[in-house]
């Protein structure tokens, strides 16, 4: 009987440092003998690569009943092959913490992830913010990724998901950030077939509905809403359903709507 | 005693201690000699994927796969032809509240729609996603799609889910042109899918159409995008068994079964105990694996995936796979353990190194015995 987890779970703290160097020992011993990892070159695997943390990992075990996978302007340059730099722009509404992921939302048998980014200088409240990154240690040697195939979490205040959280909707551009949004995709996947209805609202007026919907386990879903005429503030996008197993899903999505980026 | 008999003495005591002091340093450093192990390995996974190896095109799934209900992600056209075609009013969706108790529309939501010919649906948005249902929600069986070949070098994800109605999705890496036969009816959900030529009177990313197919086209014809696509198949309850080849030996380059958890952990998603035997020792006693244990094989020759069924009541995928490992490793918690056999374990699980050893022993003392004796009769 498939059951969801109700909540996040934490990650030990207390745990020495022995036991997380035995550990990561393991997973080195291990990973070693991982082909489908081992048939790229160790240079392209997860690594500390100065202002971030990039690579490929194996898929990652999701231990949340819905999780949220990328949040994104919708506006996209057509993306033929990778240029030098990669870019992520967001906005971030206030003084507050923000942390970047930008990963894969469908599971592959490896995933591209990218996140621990260390801005150059300090992310700036009221303002947009930018992080360019090169396609060439990773992305570029991925042929069978695209733009297209990436998405992109700035969680505000936390940095691991949870059930109500705050993000930044980013742009991940090439050459020409979008200079007004005409849309967001927020991309999010359950651990169980659900019955999904997302709903957004400005304060408590209902501004969106995305008719109820059967999700089927690990099946990404992507709520497209455009934002036209809607004016500038903190926005609340709601998921409400059902598990087929009866337990309840719930889950909010905090975000800040800025028509103009420019 | 005098110098030459001692001299003699030493020498014979020597003789008699250097097959131990050669032999014992050679055992002992046996121990440690790995070698590439023939392995066969027995898990209820709930994700496996595989690259093909070998070099001819094969199948996994079986020759006509049954299904009550089918997820298409990652295509490019879903083409049909229909007698008649209707789409839903998504404003008037009666949602569920439970599980037994699907959301719904009422017969005022349904509006009919002038099909073409065929009817086409362009799945050009990344996150496009196409659901195929039964119209009456008592069938158990809406159709099943034909023979799936996958080419040599193709990389195959399979994943299980449990639930009330379990699932098994298909990650093909390679570009696929899959026809699915029907019946005379069918339910689909287009989520940010478009029909291409069709005035479509709602608006929305996520609308329900139903379409009645004629009788002498009862298809819908699936082409991927350049990287594939995703299958997410619902077989038909007692029907589960059908999903996969049987027999199977399929040739395999790698197989991977890992996962990594929220600590960061690497994990194999097993469902239930899995056991590692090494077939050419049947005396070498076999690995059980619990739950919470990870195991990688690497440097793999040889391979194959003997067998794979879908365990639907588990919701695991329980597969066989056969092969000469250069790396077997197994992690319970943080110790690591090498899975492999030892140089030892060849010699002394071998029925034809024993037999050797057996006779050379036999072979020495008979020698010695022979010697013995012969200088014994010569004094």
């Amino acid at each position: 009987m498939f059951l969801p987890m109700r909540t996040a779970p934490k990650r030990n703290c207390r745990r020495s440092a022995s036991w997380r160097l035995g550990q990561t020992l393991a997973t080195v011993l291990l990973l070693a003998t991982l082909p489908l990892l081992a048939q790229y070159d160790p240079a392209l695997q997860y690594q500390n690569r100065g202002n971030r943390w990039e690579g490929l990992k194996p898929k990652p075990v999701s231990g949340y009943d819905i999780e949220l996978l990328s949040a994104l302007v919708s506006d996209r340059e057509a993306s033929p092959t990778w240029p030098t730099m990669l870019r992520l722009k967001f906005y971030l509404p206030a003084a507050e913490s923000a942390f970047v992921t930008v990963r894969q939302p469908r599971p592959k048998t490896v995933y591209y992830w990218l996140d621990k980014v260390v801005p150059p200088t300090p992310w700036r409240p009221q303002a947009f913010n930018e992080f360019a990154w090169p396609t060439e240690p990773v992305l570029r040697n991925l042929t069978s990724v695209t733009l297209d195939d990436l998405g992109a979490v700035v969680r505000l205040r936390q940095e691991g998901p949870s059930k109500s959280e705050t993000v930044a909707p980013a742009a991940l551009y090439l050459t020409k950030p979008p200079t007004a949004v005409s849309g967001y995709r927020f991309t999010f996947k359950t651990n169980g077939t659900a019955y999904v209805t997302c709903k957004i609202y400005r304060g408590d007026k209902e501004v969106y509905k995305r008719p109820q919907s059967q999700e089927k386990a690990g099946s990404p879903f992507t709520v497209s809403w455009e934002p036209q005429g809607q004016p500038e503030g903190e926005y609340r996008l709601s998921l409400s359903g059902y598990f087929d197993n009866d337990d309840q899903l719930a889950k909010e999505v905090v975000f800040y709507h800025r028509a103009s980026w420019k | 005693m005098n110098a030459r008999a001692k001299k003699h003495r030493s020498r014979t005591l020597l003789w008699l201690a250097l097959p131990t002091l050669i032999l014992l340093p050679l055992v002992l450093l046996s121990t440690f000699w790995t070698v590439p192990t023939h392995v066969q390995l027995e898990v209820a996974t709930t994700r496996l994927a595989v690259t093909l190896g070998g070099q001819e095109r094969r199948e996994i799934f079986s020759r006509s796969v049954p299904f009550s209900s089918l997820v298409i992600e990652s295509c490019k056209i879903v083409a049909f032809a229909a007698e008649k075609l209707e789409v839903a009013d998504p404003q008037q969706l009666v949602a569920g509240t439970k599980a037994e108790e699907a959301p719904h529309f009422p017969t005022t939501a349904w509006q009919e729609i002038k099909p073409t010919d065929p009817v086409r649906l362009s799945c050009s948005d990344p996150a496009a996603k196409v659901t195929l249902n039964s119209l009456d929600p008592a069938s158990p069986r809406l159709g099943s799609f034909d023979r799936i070949y996958f080419e040599p070098g193709s990389q195959v994800v399979l994943e299980a889910f449990s639930g009330r109605e379990p699932a098994v999705s298909a990650e093909i890496a390679t570009p696929q042109d899959l026809h699915l036969a029907l019946g005379s009816e069918l339910e689909l959900v287009a989520d940010l899918v478009k029909p291409d030529g069709i005035q479509v009177p709602f608006a929305g990313d996520l609308l329900t159409y139903r379409a009645w197919l004629p009788e002498a086209r009862r298809m819908v014809e699936v082409t991927s995008g350049q990287h594939g696509l995703v299958l997410i198949v619902t077989p038909p309850r007692g029907q589960v068994a059908e999903l996969f080849a049987e027999p199977l030996d399929l040739p395999l380059s790698s197989v991977e079964m890992l996962e990594e958890d929220l600590d960061g952990r690497l994990i194999t998603p097993l469902r239930d105990e899995a056991t590692l035997r090494y077939p050419d020792y049947p005396a070498v006693p076999a690995v059980t694996l619990k739950k919470e244990d990870a195991v990688g094989l690497g440097g793999l020759s040889d391979a194959r995936l003997r067998s794979l069924r879908f365990d639907a009541e588990k919701g695991a995928l329980r597969a066989t796979f056969d092969g000469t490992a250069r790396r077997a490793t197994t992690l319970a918690g943080a110790i690591a353990t090498d899975r492999r056999l030892t140089l030892y374990h060849t010699f002394r699980y071998n029925w034809r190194w024993a037999l050797l050893a057996v006779a050379a022993t036999w072979l020495v003392s008979t020698s010695w015995a022979a010697f013995e004796a012969w200088k014994k009769l010569r004094e």
